[in-house]
């Protein structure tokens, strides 16, 4: 062996020489300084022969020896060094090595760093000949491979080797990949084959599935996006080349060749399965097959048990409790996605196994919100829904029962039993339907309920839109639940669709007689979920249009009469105003409100002309004899949104002198685009003539009113500087306070009784740039001396303390 | 303002021209509510009043006058079955 070395030695430059010999004799110091210096005179070479094809050759040449010298050491740091020196190198140069050299280099550490070879193999797939491998030295191979014995811990770092050199894998056609390496493996074991001695099984299977997970997880991640490999293609030819290094190695693995196949297939797709499994969530939760996942899922579950493993995995390991089923979603995103999911392993698994044994889980978890049934009733019968397109295969089977027996026989052949995994999943989860329709409606405790939300949303839809627009849909849709229930259940629905057809041919029957410009949509009260309608008094030209219309009706079906929901149902409008014409379309409750409105403006006007008249909401809700505020409110609000009217809010202090309330809104028609623009223009002059008798309120109407859109301009106008200098300073401060009211207010209710102090901090904290001095909290003292006064305080002399009475 | 309306959409619920607002005495569920017997509501399944007041289903009392025991009386007070005009 010395001589050996020594002999080696010899051939290197005298640069080597001493820092070879130190290696020898093995002290750590001296091992890393070599290290240093095999990696420089490494660079040095390398640099030398960029250009030349026989100084890379000397490199090579180099190289191999270094590492034979650090096989000889037992410093595999040096080996893994210079490993990954040599995979910097890029395609082009190794190309430019000649056969020779690349065979040489294979020959002396191929099973040094058999991943190497991988790599090796792969870039060199074009011009290697695989007859010229079956003369590497096999004794020399042998030797070297009993270093070894820990795969997984290669296998990592060949794949950190392929993410930080520079190779570029995506040059090379994937199915290269495995080829070329099984092509070489395969030579090699049929030479080999016999001379291996027995090992265990489980040993071999282990390792390599361990190796294999390792591999994928270092390796998959760093490829290339754009590499499209399925990735079950490469593990199974990884897993073939590990066995085939296995029986290199001296693991004898299996005589049979067939049954060698199917247990390198077998834990090629158990690895893969399990690598999938991992990111399964991501993949199902992205609707996108990333890395050909649902082909892989899809091969996996060939083996057995496979669906369980998927299943469980998911189930046991918390992975959905802890992803999915989680308290932070909302119970829309868990309904999307356990679609997605269904639909993931309908595609993946047509037994439907693995849904049988998640499905229950999830059901349970949703049964427990209370939103549920919203949510999944309007994903189902959302107007995009797909869940409704996949129906046909399902119409096929319930229809063409009768000549199922024939469709058996024919296709006895094809019939494949369950799988065994069956036997975990209820009797009657098997034989159900896993449409994703059925799967939702398995969320139901009940079918009633569905039923019941079904139709509330049926009649919600019906009502709100134009019942015949969606008429079809609504129909196609309600078949095929149809399909799915008693006719009892769905009578409901059967029915309001049925109104609506029937409505639909009496609207047009009277249409032809009387030229109607109404539409009634009929119901039958009973069937239909409670609709909610206001009692409010409509306009005469539409009240004269359902006078006709009930008569036409009577004369119709003489035994029947019409009564009327007033607050529903649409209107097109057009509505000419001075300088502008509007088309529209406005629901009966806004409608109702405008002609209110126009009624109220007019009578106020009397004859002059000029006057803006403005209405109060409490005006029109006496006017329409509604007294829900919301349902007038949404009503203005759709009216001032199409500029039809007019809003401003007024402080109503200044109108009530009584206190400091709450701003109120008042409207006006907007006949013209200038109303629009500047409404309170138009407000002071009513305000002035109003309350014509109150000089100082009158200017503090235009002021509130300019200080809320544009508070800038009260400094330039600076109208009040002509009015009695004593009254507007009185005025002022109160005015002032009047402001911070509210703010008192609530601070006495939150807080209870306050002392004058506690106030005025309590101030200074909610107003931006206000402190109290002492004059101004003797301001604010007599402010709610004043209030007290008036009784809307109590103060307690002993305590100084004010409090609400 | 001007407003002119061109078209209108509306809802309104039918009810039977009746003097009571009760329940069929024969299958217990409203007038306008159809018979069990039928599907749908409406012209389909229309209710009639005799002339002892009592007001059912076309359905319901016929299937009762069709009975042998019913012998032609109102099922409700005994009295001779007269359908009122």
């Amino acid at each position: 062996m010395n001589q050996d070395l020594k002999a080696n030695i010899y051939i290197y430059s005298e640069n080597y020489k001493n820092d070879l010999l130190k290696i020898r004799k093995n002290s750590e110091s001296i091992k890393f300084e070599t290290r240093n210096t095999l990696r420089s005179s490494l660079a040095y070479q390398r640099d030398r022969c960029d250009n030349n094809n026989k100084e890379m050759e000397n490199v090579v040449d180099t190289f191999l020896k270094l590492l034979l010298i650090s096989e000889e050491v037992r410093d595999h740091y040096i080996t893994r060094e210079l490993d990954a020196k040599i995979l910097v190198w890029d395609a082009q140069e190794w190309a430019n090595l000649s056969q020779e050299w690349i065979l040489k280099l294979l020959k002396d550490f191929l099973f040094i760093q058999f991943f190497t070879f991988l790599e090796l193999s792969v870039l060199l797939d074009s011009n290697l000949q695989t007859k010229e491998i079956h003369e590497l030295d096999e004794k020399n191979i042998k030797k070297r491979i009993k270093i070894y014995e820990d795969f997984p811990k290669l296998a990592s770092n060949l794949g950190n080797f392929l993410k930080y050199s520079k190779v570029n894998l995506n040059a090379f056609k994937p199915s290269n990949v495995p080829k070329s390496i099984i092509n070489i493996a395969n030579k090699i074991i049929k030479r080999r084959y016999s001379e291996f001695p027995e090992r265990l099984k489980a040993f071999v299977k282990e390792t390599l599935s361990s190796t294999i997970h390792e591999f994928l997880s270092t390796f998959l991640p760093s490829i290339n996006p754009d590499f499209k490999a399925k990735s079950l293609l490469m593990i199974r030819s990884i897993t073939k080349f590990c066995f085939s290094t296995c029986e290199f190695l001296g693991y004898e693995v299996y005589k049979n060749q067939a049954q060698l196949i199917k247990v390198q297939n077998i834990i090629a797709l158990g690895a893969c399965l399990e690598y999938r499994t991992n990111n399964l969530l991501d993949c199902i939760k992205s609707h996108k097959d990333m890395d050909g996942c649902i082909y892989d899922i899809r091969e996996c579950l060939n083996l057995e048990n496979s669906r369980t493993y998927v299943g469980n995995f998911l189930k046991k390991e918390q992975v959905i409790q802890l992803k999915i089923l989680n308290p932070d979603r909302s119970t829309e995103e868990i309904v999307k996605f356990y679609i997605a999911i269904i639909k993931f392993f309908k595609n993946v698994d047509p037994t439907n196994i693995i849904l049988g044994l998640l499905a229950e889980d999830i059901h349970l978890y949703l049964r427990e919100r209370s939103d549920v049934n919203r949510c999944v009733v309007s994903e189902i019968s959302a107007k995009d829904s797909e869940l409704f397109d996949e129906d046909d295969g399902l119409e096929k089977n319930s229809y063409s029962s009768s000549d199922e027996s024939d469709q058996e026989q024919e296709n006895y052949k094809e019939w494949k039993p369950l799988p065994v995994e069956a036997k975990f999943i209820s009797k009657s989860a098997r034989k159900r339907n896993y449409d994703i329709l059925n799967q939702l409606i398995g969320i139901f405790q009940t079918k009633k309920l569905f039923i019941n939300e079904y139709q509330r949303l049926l009649s919600k839809r019906l009502i709100e839109n134009n019942a015949l627009d969606i008429f079809d849909v609504e129909k196609k849709q309600l078949d095929i639940i149809k399909r799915r229930f008693d006719l009892e259940l769905v009578t409901g629905c059967l029915v309001m669709l049925n109104d609506i057809s029937k409505s639909h041919s009496t609207n047009e029957q009277i249409a032809l007689k009387t030229e109607s410009i109404l539409l009634c949509t009929i119901i039958s009260e009973k069937y239909w979920p409670s609709i909610q309608s206001y009692n409010i008094v409509l306009p005469k030209p539409i009240l004269e249009e359902r006078t006709i219309y009930s008569q036409e009706f009577e004369d119709l079906n003489p035994n029947m009469e019409l009564q009327w929901k007033n607050s529903l149902g649409n209107i097109d409008l057009s509505v000419e105003l001075s300088d502008r014409t509007i088309e529209l379309k406005l629901s009966a409750v806004s409608v109702a409100i405008l002609y209110a409105i126009q009624d109220i403006v007019e009578k106020g006007k009397g004859g002059t002309k000029s006057d803006t008249v403005w209405v109060e909401l409490k005006d029109v809700m006496t006017a329409i004899e509604c007294n829900n505020k919301d349902v007038v409110k949404k009503g203005i609000h759709s009216l001032t949104e199409n500029e039809i009217l007019v809003e401003i809010e007024i402080n109503s202090q200044n109108l009530v002198s009584s206190g400091f309330s709450a701003f109120v809104s008042k409207y006006t028609i907007a006949e013209t685009r200038d109303m629009l623009e500047n409404p309170h223009l138009y407000n002071q002059i009513t305000e002035r003539s109003d309350k014509s008798n109150l000089g100082s309120n009158e200017i503090n109407v235009e002021l509130k009113t300019l200080e809320e859109r544009e508070p800038e301009k009260i400094t330039q106008t600076g109208v009040y500087d002509d009015f009695d200098e004593a009254e507007d300073e009185l005025e002022d401060s109160r005015e002032d306070f009047g402001l911070y009211w509210q703010y008192i207010v609530g601070m006495l209710t939150n807080l209870g009784p306050l002392p004058i102090d506690r106030i005025c901090m309590m101030l200074e904290m909610f107003v931006p740039d206000k402190s109290f001095d002492d004059a101004s909290k003797e301001t604010l003292k007599n402010y709610l001396d004043e209030k007290v006064r008036k009784s809307e305080l109590n103060h307690t002399n002993q305590t100084g303390m004010y409090s609400l009475s | 303002m001007k407003i002119i309306v061109k078209s209108i959409t509306a809802h309104a619920k039918w009810a039977w021209k009746t003097t009571t607002n009760d329940i069929c005495g024969i299958c217990r569920l409203d007038f306008e509510a159809c018979c069990p017997d039928c599907l749908y509501p409406g012209q389909t399944c229309q209710i009639v009043e005799g002339a002892c007041g009592h007001i059912f289903h076309v359905h319901c009392i016929d299937k009762w006058l069709n009975s042998e025991n019913s012998q032609n009386l109102c099922p409700m007070d005994r009295l001779a079955w007269k359908k009122l005009q």
